[in-house]
């Protein structure tokens, strides 16, 4: 999971080795800080995995370039999610739920997550209003979390 | 406090908030439990996302990882050593706090203490998890990967619960979610049905949300599944009603 996410925003393959082997020694050094009382170990270790990728990628000077090779990548990105679900039970049931999203709500989940965004680069990508890319990243993930039952 | 602040608990939850808006956000969430809550719900949420990438680093990568990890020293679980730390649950590399309890009570920080050795093995199995193919236990993932791996969803009340299961490996594995608690000192128990008797199959506990992995050896060839709930020890017989159940 760790290394799947990792490579999912920053792309680069060597790259995503080197951070997902920060982020296991991180995890081993700061190990003793989890409390299950606050969650599970999985939600944990992929925020903590998700957030560490995302902050290389916004401190990245390439990401420029990156900005400018999305417009024509938005459409494909969509489609690498339904082909990287391909055998996990869990992936199942996320591609369940994801499919019952609007389609302008995946697609902002899909750039701000897997995108490794903010919701005002979502909205610039989109020309969409900021308020409105706030909305369906909001509005999707609640339906999300709703659809795979994982409200406390 | 201003809504506009709630409404961002959804983009900071998938790290899409920088800047003074993360600051801002932050010290909201310091005072506002429904906010903490979302987040918490939000995160537990964009992990399953986490799930749809499942891409295995080369093997080599649990190698490096074990001989780093070797050299590195954990932090001690209080925040008395330096004064600065604290013990809440840290993003590395931020200094953030990931807790959706950002102030934790002394109460709170014997509940960490107690949770090294459970946290340990977390990071252990998460390690391991990246493995193709080494020793111990496959995962749910590898069950579900052999070639005669089949599949069936159980009926039961509550949540759902798929059993997983490769004649040809010899191994069966359950997936669940929304799992009721099954109460202390109890677990849930899976038997393999068809025999004259049900063969016990394994007994797994759900995590705090409900959800549960767990995989065992297949016991024999199943013309259905059955799940009770036994003592956390499990049972040579079911001594309690299915709970869940499925015909092959």
């Amino acid at each position: 999971m760790v290394h799947g996410v990792v490579l999912r925003v920053v792309r680069a393959p060597s790259q995503a080795e080197e951070i997902t082997q920060e982020i296991y020694v991180e995890l081993w050094r700061v190990a003793c800080r989890f409390d299950p009382a606050q969650g599970s170990a999985r939600a944990w270790i992929s925020t903590m995995s998700h957030r560490r990728a995302v902050d290389r990628v916004r401190s990245e000077q390439s990401r420029r370039n990156r900005e400018d090779r999305d417009a024509n990548r938005i459409a494909r990105e969509h489609d690498s999610v339904s082909e990287a679900v391909v055998d996990s039970l869990d992936r199942e049931r996320v591609v369940v739920a994801l499919a019952r999203l609007t389609d302008v709500q995946r697609q902002a989940i899909e750039l701000a997550y897997y995108g490794g965004r903010t919701y005002r680069e979502v909205a610039t990508l989109l020309g969409i209003a900021e308020g409105t890319a706030k909305t369906r990243i909001r509005d999707g993930l609640i339906r999300l979390r709703d659809e795979l039952g994982v409200a406390q | 406090m201003s809504p506009d602040l709630h409404l961002l608990a959804a983009s900071y939850a998938i790290d899409a908030l920088d800047g003074d808006e993360l600051d801002r956000f932050e010290a909201h969430l310091g005072q506002c439990d429904q906010c903490r809550v979302e987040v918490a719900e939000l995160r537990a949420t964009a992990s399953l996302l986490a799930a749809t990438s499942p891409v295995a680093p080369r093997p080599e990568l649990r190698d490096q990882v074990m001989a780093a990890v070797a050299r590195t020293r954990q932090d001690s679980p209080g925040p008395e050593i330096d004064g600065q730390d604290s013990p809440e649950q840290v993003a590395p590399g931020r200094n953030r706090p990931i807790s959706s309890a950002p102030f934790q009570t002394p109460r709170r920080r014997t509940a960490a203490l107690v949770s090294v050795a459970a946290a340990v093995a977390i990071v252990v199995g998460a390690i391991g998890a990246t493995q193709l193919g080494g020793d111990g236990p496959p995962g749910v993932a590898e069950v579900a990967a052999a070639a005669d791996a089949r599949q069936l969803p159980l009926d039961g009340a509550v949540g759902t619960l798929k059993v997983v299961w490769s004649t040809a490996d010899g191994q069966v594995a359950v997936v669940g979610h929304g799992l009721p608690d099954p109460g202390r000192g109890r677990a849930y128990q899976l038997w393999l049905l068809g025999g004259d008797a049900p063969l016990p199959a394994g007994v797994f506990h759900p995590d705090g949300s409900g959800s549960v992995e767990f995989t065992g050896r297949l016991p024999g060839n199943p013309a259905g599944w059955g799940v009770t709930i036994e003592p956390a020890s499990g049972s040579d017989q079911p001594t309690s009603d299915i709970v869940y159940q499925g015909s092959v």
